[in-house]
Order: C-alpha cells, then structure tokens, then sequence
C-alpha cells in the first residue's frame, strides 16, 4: 500500500508519521474493518508457536474426538489433535502461501504487461499471444500434469500459478499502460530523453498498478480457496502439515458427529477471505478517489 | 474313477439343505415375496463381464448375475453345488468330471449346454485373464456330452474347486458372449438369480430377477424373493449412514466405523459385522531402498502402534494380524503377531545403518481411513528415527505405481474371493509369479517350494502345515506391514431378512426378502 506514495519519499522523512496517520484516517470504514482483520490473522498466525497449545502434529490416543471447550479450545480431530493449535499452524501456511501465490505472479505480471503496453507492437502482440495461451491453458489439468511430474505437495502448487497467473495481472496493466502512455507527462518523460526502463519503471508503473492491487486481493481470496481446495482433493500439502483446507477433508467423514473437525477451519477460510475482500473494495474506493475514476 | 472327499462334501451340502428344508418348512409361512431391496454401495461396477474386473464393485455384483460350476456356500467358508449337481474326482487327482443341472436355463430362456461351459472355462483359464493364474495346472476342459464335461490337470491341484467358484469361472451364454463382449458385459447372458434391468453408471445397478432361475427358496418357489433390487453407488459415506437411517436404502455397506455405534442405536436398524477374507495392509516393495533391507521392514513392523489404529482409525472393530494374508481357510493362529516395541524397532533401524533415505508413504486421495492411518504410521516411524513422507495419489495412479513397482510403500488392502488360502499365498507370496509377489517382489525360493508343494498336496491337515510355515516365513520377513483383519461392517434396515455379507465379499440377495 505504500508503492501509492513511494514517489515522493525521502522529501519529507520527517513528515511521514504524520502522513501515514492522514492516509489512515482517509481510509474507509471497511478498508479499516479489513485491515484489522487481516492484521489480526497475520499476528495470530505469526505468534502461533506461543498461542498454540499443543504441537500441531502430536496426536493423543488418548484424547480423541473431544468437543470444543476446555483444554482444547476447539476440540481434537480423530487421532488427538488439538484442532485451535492446527488451525493457527495452518494460518501460517495459508497466508504465506497465499502472499506469495498472489504477489510473486502480479510483480512480473505487471511488469510484463507495463512494458508491453508501453511499447506496443511487435512486443505486445508477442506478450498478448503467449498471455493468451496460458489463459487457454486450464489450471486443473496443468497442476495435474505438475504433481504428475514432481508429485504432490505445495511445489507443483507454486509452479502452476506461477505459469499460469500472471496473465491477469500483465492485462490489467497493460490496458491501463496503453491509457497512460498517450498522456501528456509521458510524452515530456520522452522528449526529456529518458530510457524506455526508466519512464516505465518510475513514472508509468506507480500510475498502473492500482487496478492490480485491488485485484490481488480478491486473487489473494481465490488462491487461499484453491491452496484448500486442493488440498481437499489430495493434490495440495500432505498429511500431517496443517492446511485449513486438508482439515476440512480430513474432518469430512465426521461431519454427522464431531462437526468442528472441519467447521473450524472452514470458519478460518470464511473470515481470511471476508477479511481480504473488505481491503480490496476499500482499496478500489481508495484508488478511484485519488484518481477522480475508476480504479 | 472314484468319488473322494467330494462326495463327502455333496452329503454335508445335501444334509444341510435337507437341514435347510426341514426348519424353512417351518419357516417357510413368514416369508413375504416381492418389494424392492435397496443397497447402497461405496463402489460400483465397472463391467459385468466376469472374465475382465478385478475390483470389488463388479465382482459382487456379477455374483447376482452369473454363477459357476461350484458355489460358495451361504456363508462363503464352504463351498456347495453351483450350477454343476454334482462331480468325481479321478485316482490319480488328474482329471475331473462335472455334470450339469438337469433343465438348466440361461435368463434369455435358451437350454446350458456343455458347450458354453467348455466356452467360458477357457476364458476364465486365459492365461490373460485377470485370473488365469488360478487355472495355470488345468491342460484341457472337454466336452463329453450335452450335460457332462471333463477337465484335465497337468499335475495335482487341490484348490481347483475352490478356484472354480471364482466369479471369474461363471458360465456365459456362448453364443451371446460371442455376438459381442462389450454388450454383454453391459448385460450379461448368464443363470444367475437376477439379470440387468438397467444401469446407470455413476448412479446405480437396477436387477431384475431372471424367469428361469433353477433354485427354489424356502417356500417352494423358485428365487429370488424380491421383485427388483437396486445397487445404489454412493460413495459418500455419510449419504449411505444417512440413506439407512431415513429409509431410503436397505442395507449400507462399508460403515465409517466412526458412525457404526451411532447406527447400532438406530431404532429399525441393525449393525452387522461379519467375518471377512479381508486384510488391511501397507504394501511395501521389497527390492527398494531402504526396504531391501529385512531389518527395516521388521522395525516397520515393531514400530507399528495397532493400539493407536485400532482406537483412532477402526474404532474397535477387528484385530491385529499375525499373517501376511486374510484369514483365509488354512489361517493358523500359530504364528505370532508382532508386538509394538519402540526400542526393538531402534535398534533394528540401528543395526541396518538407515542412511535417512526417505520412505515414501502412498495412500489414496479421498480415502479418509488410509490417510489417518498413514499419519498415525508417520508418527511413530518418525520416533524410531525413519524419514517418512506421505504422499496422495488418485486410487487409479498409486496402483498404477504400484503395479508397475514404482512405489515404496502403499496404504492398501486386499481380499480374498475363494475361501482356499491358496489363491493369496500364492498371489502375494510367491515371487516368481506374473505380479511378482503381488508388486511386493519378495522372492524366497524356500516360500515358492513350500507354495507348489501345498497346491499338490490332497490332505487337508498336510496342507493347514504348509501354508503354516508359510504364513509364518513371509510375515516375518517382514513382506509387508499387517494393519487389521478388518470385519465387513455393515447397517441393514431390521426390515430385510437374511442379510448377511458373506466371507468372500457379497451378499446372497436372491436369498434375502422384505417384510414390509
């Protein structure tokens, strides 16, 4: 959030405390709702091995299938687990695979697609082909023909979106570069002589990458989903590691009787992605204030 | 020629139907005919043609359509008179004769002749075949009149008769087998109790019973009791608890044990569990690092906590192995089971010099039970110093692997579908066969001599001994890692009479009525 105001940072060092609580305050009720949120996630993630409990993965035989409240917050799963401490385990995986499903594609994915809207031409048909293809190409089948090849687990997870997501990404910025290019500082970024790196990278890029961020947001929501959801079906992380969506699979056949084995973690999944949407639709009001438009 | 123990046991199987008719007389007042008996199922058919599958969901429903020559019996232990009434066994042990039912008919009206019995037995014996392995001692099946047909061994071969109540050895309609394989694998031509009404796959199996069946029940007229029954395939286990408990189905099978007490406590509803030829295991390749050493196999096994699996995962139901196969016939409760001891298994790690190669663990996408007990594995293997991984194949890919011996170890099971040790010991533990010691490939000469000797041998107490010592050398070479003789745990509506699943995996619907 802070790429926004990156161009006029060092002037002012002094002053950016107080810039920072001013940007704050110009926040939205649901950018703030969000961001609390989501802060309160990433915190109780990150601080998982002081709050958690019990070991994620320690299973006692002699403890199983307990409701929620007591000792174990939110019950134990099948085997003795304590679900409240696997819960905040798997926070740490989801978030962090999630952050980066969402923003190692959008930063060259951006990237490519400012150059190539900058340039025009031979360059873009050439980006807007490749980009074409892989937006062809179905992601269940190549995260199939991944794990097929280096086997289940959170690396083929990694390499399908990493092939396959930042087509989005590069469209966004290029439209929104083709938009910017034809304008006026842009034309004097060129009679002043600049490089083509630079009048991308300094004065193009902060002006696109607005409709990408709030879009990444909702891609955020959606790769969480699909970290679950794969892992629901058996292609995602693997057994014992605490994934919320794993959790839910595994609580799947208890359902009639012990319903926190899956409820809980699917309660994560719900208030991650409630968290992530209210940021993104603040941050989209956020940019077309600033901008007079649509973001 | 002379009739041996066979005739012996044509006069049990006569006695107890006689037994049968004496108390069904009795009985015979209460049956109520018709109704529809709704089973829901965890798996369905593939294909009916019996000479194809190998998977549970065709094989029990075959069962319903076609029968071989010999049956097996009610509860699936013995075996009884099929379609054959009765047969000799010749003094050398080297040649059989058969004779067919009087009036036999196929379900499409036509006569059974010798012919189509010669047609199908040479199928079944294709050495192709997905059971061909059982036939591997027979040389010729002829022809010696229109109810009569010889078979001819190259040496002695005692479980023959067993191996002839596989569903594979079914007798089809020549003619219509002929006509095309693919259709009559959609519906099959044969003389069981039921033909196909139709079959949706993905959805269900709806039978019909066929006008010509030539057995009678308990009141005289001919089966099967019920005028339609329908396999339902719902593979979601909760659906099949929940289908039972509101009355949509009849009968659910393969409980989650979980919800067994649940449905044990249902009003109008009973829990079965029944004995099985069915044994759950982790399938380990012998030949692959670091399993190629006995003493890691054997410390799997010390480190294997049956406690943990049978409180977290079986919930109670079964018991700890002591055998490399189910508890098939020849089974001795002899050979000692494996204890769990942490410290044993240690030094065992110890001794091998485990240079921390990782062990793959394969268990089945979506099948809840294999997970929980790879993860309980996973933990106490870790204790004793072994790097294990759990990894998550579709079912179709990890056999895949597992056939082609690409795998280390698998979270799997296996049963038996006749009720002779023979067809396990020799699948899984004799290495020079075609699935090379069921894809474990161990290979112990000792083991292949002790297997050969056991199929010749006629005396059934020689026999017990042998795969004994059988039983007891592959189980402690480690072959595999025994996790329970898990019982058919099943729910049925207090409604359906007769329910029972039997021993070698189905069930005798024909036999089965609705009071309702």
């Amino acid at each position: 959030m802070s790429t926004v105001a990156a161009g006029e940072e060092g002037v002012m060092a002094a002053g950016l405390g107080r810039r920072l609580a001013r940007e704050v305050a110009s926040w939205s009720v649901t950018l703030k709702l969000g961001a609390v949120l989501l802060a309160l996630i990433a915190l109780a993630a990150l601080m998982a091995p002081w709050i958690a409990p019990f070991d994620p993965e320690a299973q006692d035989y002699d403890a199983i299938l307990l409701p929620p409240g007591g000792v174990h917050l939110f019950g134990t799963d099948n085997v003795g687990r304590d679900i409240f401490s696997r819960v905040l385990y798997a926070a740490r995986l989801d978030l962090s695979a999630g952050f980066a499903l969402t923003f190692v594609p959008m930063i060259y994915g951006v990237l490519i697609g400012a150059y190539a809207g900058y340039r025009g031409g031979l360059v873009d048909a050439v980006v807007g082909g490749i980009a074409n293809v892989a937006i062809a190409f179905p992601f269940l089948v190549m995260i199939v023909v991944v794990v097929a090849v280096i086997g289940p687990g959170i690396d083929a997870i990694y390499i399908s979106v990493f092939l396959l997501a930042w087509t989005m990404y590069a469209r966004l910025a290029r439209a929104d570069m083709m938009v910017e290019r034809a304008k006026d500082y842009m034309l004097a970024a060129r009679v002043l002589g600049f490089s083509t790196k630079r009048i991308v990278l300094r004065h193009g890029l902060p002006n696109v990458v607005g409709s990408s961020l709030v879009f990444a947001m909702s891609d955020f929501v959606l790769n969480i989903l699909l970290l679950s959801g794969l892992s629901f079906i058996g292609l995602g992380i693997q057994p014992p590691t605490p994934e919320w969506g794993a959790m839910i699979a595994e609580g799947k056949e208890f359902i009639l009787e012990a319903w926190w084995i899956s409820t809980l973690p699917g309660l994560a999944v719900v208030l991650t992605g409630t968290a992530l949407s209210l940021i993104g639709d603040g941050l989209a009001r956020r940019f077309s204030d600033r901008h007079g438009g649509p973001a | 020629m002379k009739t041996t123990f066979l005739t012996g046991l044509i006069a049990v199987a006569l006695a107890s139907l006689s037994g049968a008719a004496i108390s069904g007389s009795a009985m015979a007042e209460g049956i109520k005919r018709g109704g529809t008996i709704t089973v829901g199922r965890p798996d369905e058919p593939l294909t009916l043609d019996p000479f194809i599958p190998s998977d549970n969901g065709s094989i029990y429903a075959i069962a319903q359509i076609c029968e071989p020559l010999i049956s097996a019996d009610a509860d699936g232990t013995g075996l009884v008179p099929g379609l054959a009434e009765s047969w000799t066994k010749s003094d050398d042990g080297l040649t059989y004769t058969f004779t067919l039912r009087e009036g036999l008919k196929f379900s499409d009206g036509s006569p059974v002749t010798a012919e189509d019995v010669k047609f199908s037995l040479n199928k079944v014996m294709d050495p192709a075949a997905s059971y061909g392995f059982a036939f591997e001692p027979v040389a010729t099946v002829d022809v010696v009149d229109a109810r009569t047909v010889k078979m001819v061994l190259k040496q002695p071969y005692t479980p023959i008769l067993s191996a002839l109540s596989l569903f594979s050895s079914s007798v089809v309609k020549k003619a219509a087998y002929e006509a095309g394989a693919e259709a009559f694998g959609a519906k099959p031509v044969c003389t069981g109790p039921f033909m196909v009404g139709s079959h949706e796959r993905g959805s269900q199996l709806v039978l019909l019973p066929n006008p010509h069946y030539w057995a009678t029940g308990e009141d005289g007229k001919p089966l099967p009791y019920a005028d339609k029954v329908v396999l339902r395939y719902m593979p979601d286990s909760n659906s099949r608890v929940l289908g039972l408990k509101n009355g949509d189905i009849d009968a659910a099978l393969a409980l989650p044990l979980n919800q067994a007490a649940s449905v044990k406590a249902t009003e109008g509803v009973s829990l079965e569990v029944s004995p099985s030829y069915r044994l759950d295991y982790v399938y380990l390749n012998n030949t692959r690092k670091p399993l190629d050493d006995k003493r890691i196999r054997l410390a799997l096994n010390y480190a294997t906590n049956h406690a943990a699996l049978m409180k977290a995962v079986y919930f109670g139901y079964g018991e700890q192995p002591n055998s490399f196969m189910p508890k098939v016939n020849y089974w001795s409760p002899d050979v000692k089971a494996i204890p769990y001891d942490l410290d044993k298994a240690a030094a065992l790690v110890k001794e091998a010099g485990y240079d921390g190669t990782p062990i793959q663990l394969m268990v089945d996408t979506g099948n809840a039970a294999s997970r929980q007990t790879a993860t309980i594995l996973q933990a106490s293997w870790k204790k004793i110093g072994l790097n294990v991984e759990i990894v998550e194949f579709d079912n179709g890919t990890a056999f895949g692997m597992t056939e082609k011996g690409e795998y280390q170890a698998y979270v799997s099971y296996i049963t038996s579908d006749i009720n002779d040790s023979d067809e396990l010991a020799t699948l899984q533990g004799d290495g020079t066969g075609a699935t090379r010691g069921f894809f474990s490939n161990y290979n112990n000469p000792e083991v292949n001599k002790l297997l050969a000797e056991a199929r010749t041998e006629g005396d059934a107490a020689k026999r017990a001994a042998l795969y004994a010592k059988v039983q007891d050398i592959v189980y402690n070479d480690g072959y595999s890692v025994p996790l329970n003789f898990l019982p058919y745990v099943n729910g049925y509506s207090d409604d359906l009479k007769n329910w029972k699943n039997i021993t070698v995996g189905w069930w005798w619907l024909k036999s089965m009525w609705l009071d309702k």
